[in-house]
């Protein structure tokens, strides 16, 4: 008989019970510190009535509810609620070590339902007894190791995470977190001394999310009245040399009619131009298809341009096509193809460099190298060393005229030549080996659909202008395109830009200023 | 490396007679500039170290000292100090096993370095280590600052601001901060614009 057998099992089993709670009464008085209900009662069930409802619990639902509610009160005579009193007795007198050694094992017993509750149970005392937001790594690790977790984080992030709390926003703003975010990314802008490197990199990166969008404020200037074929700009200024024959400079703090200087002089179109800064002595040189290059005086009240012309440089046969100049001289490139290297103060000719077939259409002067680049109508680039005149180096690649050229920074030390041709595509060529390393084309890279007329590069960025009307800017690194920019009604002829801004000219008469400073 | 889980702090002492903890730490400023490998018969030397769960660890000794400054002197005043009994190496603060464990894999992983280089990029081993709950990368944090065993440190951050990365503030409030308790705590609203122009971007956007 099983169900015999089972019963007398826990007949014996209950006596041992009585028998050791007797003992442990006896031994303790915690009882008088219990909650009422859980004082144990003395007067057991007979041994047969337990063991019908534990047999008959496993074959009827019934039962097996009215069991369940007996277990909720265990005020009545239970035989869980004894062992559940032996078990708080035996805990209370376990060392902490056996405690916790008793709860691990518990807790490796529990199901789901249980460990629910216990959550639940002990949701609001888990930090009891730590810190205030123990949780807040921040708040207690030492200011420098907080400084070090915020240095892993990129601007985004981190600008997020000073808007947490009180705490993490002073942690997070401070100087040298922005400062090390400023000087990672390459592209360069002067701080000014009063504003915070947070601020200033706010700025920056404002500045560059407008570049990337095309967010700007468009300033179109009227009165040429044929195309602008070159334009150059400073702070204050754009000058722009036109097909009408004249040299115009605008006042880009007013829009006034009365503050555009107009240059009379060149007998032929102003094909190319350079503004000198100095504030004392702002000088503008010009090239024209009259095969001169004048040196103007802009310091010049508006009402005394006629007599602005300071020098007049004769020596190129043909038109002076493209021009570069500094303090000390001048370069030009003409359709008689040759290179000139003039004095500037003297207006003498130093040295004619030839070897070109063709017309010379661009010119680029880099003092850092002492490096002269040029390109040609014969599809090739000449890169010259300037203090013996001699060229180093022709690169052969495009398939029609090279209109302009200029160098960039490249990976480390290595410099890297952009230009830009009559067949639709922009090409990069590394200026030590000589080699064309990309290519960007109308087909692959989403280029120019015209003639590529004007290239410009900074640290980070290639910005072009096309006869398709639009100017294009790219990214250095990669050679992908970022921005397309578009609102010049006909060909974009040049191109100048600078941090925040960027002016054009184009075959539509007019010059535009793009401000990417606008909120 | 093994985890002694005795409770009652009947921890069998590393047997000085045979493990040559005192004459190894004698020159544990030298030992320490040995390169370490593994496998090789001298960096079989333990150390135990003591847990704040009162446990303890019993673990190579090489990799961590040569890591770690701290424990370096911590070994050094030990063995100076004859008249100690007790065999376990108490750090302060102490930290628990799980951490513990952790700081002492990925001494022993990076066991080889020259320490005089620049830490070189993290390798695939690092970033699979630091697959961690937040909890753990705290106490790393924590661990690897106060042992001041750089290159962990730098890892752990590095863990750190990943977790932080890519969030929004009510994001990172729901992580880092309990239920609001002070009211006073929270960043106002009235943010400074240069926050906002940069908080207001996508994280992918990083110029």
């Amino acid at each position: 008989m099983p169900q015999r057998d089972e019963s007398d099992r826990r007949a014996a089993s209950q006596v041992d019970l009585s028998l050791a709670l007797d003992s442990l009464q006896r031994r303790s008085c915690a009882y008088g510190s219990l909650p009422h209900h859980y004082k144990p009662q003395y007067s057991f069930e007979s041994p047969s009535s337990t063991t019908s409802a534990s047999t008959t619990r496993s074959n009827s639902t019934a039962d097996e509810e009215e069991d369940g509610k007996r277990r909720l009160h265990w005020n009545k005579v239970d035989d869980a609620g004894v062992k559940a009193d032996l078990m708080r007795l035996w805990f209370t007198e376990f060392s902490d070590i056996q405690r916790n050694a008793f709860l691990r094992e518990m807790i490796e017993l529990c199901g789901p339902p249980q460990i629910h509750t216990l959550s639940l149970l002990v949701e609001d005392q888990l930090h009891r007894d730590c810190p205030h937001n123990c949780k807040d790594f921040l708040a207690w690790l030492p200011q420098h190791v907080c400084h070090a977790i915020l240095s892993h984080l990129d601007p985004v992030s981190l600008a997020r995470a000073s808007q947490v709390s009180h705490l993490w926003r002073e942690l997070a703003t401070n100087e040298f977190l922005w400062k090390k975010l400023c000087l990672a990314h390459s592209w360069t802008l002067k701080k000014p001394e009063s504003s915070t490197w947070k601020d200033f990199f706010a700025m920056r990166w404002r500045v560059r999310k407008n570049w990337l969008s095309a967010r700007c404020h468009i300033r179109t200037f009227v009165g040429h009245t044929h195309a602008v074929t070159c334009v150059q700009m400073d702070d204050t200024r754009i000058v722009s040399g036109s097909h009408d024959q004249t040299i115009k400079v605008w006042d880009v703090r007013t829009n006034s009619k009365w503050s555009v200087m107009t240059l009379v002089g060149h007998s032929g179109t102003v094909r190319c131009l350079q503004l000198l800064g100095g504030e004392s002595t702002p000088k503008l040189v010009s090239g024209s298809s009259d095969g001169t290059i004048k040196v103007w005086d802009l310091a010049m009240k508006p009402e005394w341009s006629s007599i602005a012309c300071r020098t007049t440089m004769v020596g190129h046969l043909e038109t002076v096509r493209c021009l570069q100049a500094d303090e000390e001289r001048v370069i030009s490139g003409s359709y008689d193809r040759t290179l000139k290297i003039w004095c500037i103060k003297t207006g003498r000719c130093l040295r004619t460099l030839t070897g070109h077939t063709g017309k010379v259409l661009t010119v680029f002067y880099d003092a850092a190298d002492n490096t002269l680049i040029s390109g040609s109508d014969d599809c090739h680039i000449k890169v010259w060393r300037m203090e013996s005149g001699h060229c180093v180096n022709t690169l052969e690649g495009h398939t029609e005229a090279v209109t302009s050229l200029t160098l960039a920074a490249g990976d480390g030390s290595e410099r890297r030549i952009i230009s830009g041709s009559l067949d639709r595509t922009i090409k990069v060529w590394s200026l030590l080996s000589g080699d064309c390393l990309s290519t960007l084309d109308w087909m692959n890279s989403e280029g120019h659909t015209g003639v590529i007329r004007c290239l410009q590069a900074d640290s980070w960025r290639i910005v072009s202008a096309a006869d398709d009307k639009t100017i294009k800017m790219w990214s250095l690194e990669s050679g992908k395109r970022l921005v397309t920019f578009r609102k010049h009604e006909d060909g974009v002829t040049c191109v100048h830009f600078n941090d925040f801004t960027m002016v054009s000219g184009s075959y539509d008469k007019t010059v535009k200023l793009w401000d990417f400073r606008v909120c | 490396m093994s985890l002694n889980g005795d409770c009652n702090g009947e921890v069998t002492p590393p047997d000085l007679d045979q493990e040559p903890l005192v004459s190894c730490c004698r020159h544990c400023k030298e030992a320490a500039t040995k390169p370490y490998v593994e496998g090789a018969a001298a960096p079989r030397t333990t150390i135990v170290i003591g847990t704040s769960e009162g446990y303890v660890l019993q673990v190579p000794m090489y990799p961590l000292i040569k890591h770690s400054a701290v424990i370096r002197d911590l070994l050094y005043d030990y063995c100076k100090n004859s008249q100690r009994t007790d065999p376990v190496l108490r750090l302060k603060p102490e930290f628990d096993a799980a951490t513990l464990t952790r700081v002492v894999e990925w001494c022993n992983h990076h066991g080889d370095v020259d320490l005089s280089q620049p830490f070189e990029d993290m390798c695939e081993w690092d970033l699979e280590f630091l697959k961690i709950d937040i909890k753990s990368l705290m106490d790393l944090v924590k661990a690897s600052y106060y042992l001041e065993i750089d290159g962990l440190g730098d890892l752990s951050c590095h863990g750190l601001a990943q977790v932080m990365g890519g969030k929004n503030p009510e994001q990172l409030r729901d992580m880092f901060h309990r239920a609001n308790l002070h009211g006073d705590d929270w960043y106002d609203q009235q943010s400074d614009c240069s926050t906002d122009a940069v908080a207001g971007d996508e994280a992918s956007e990083t110029p």
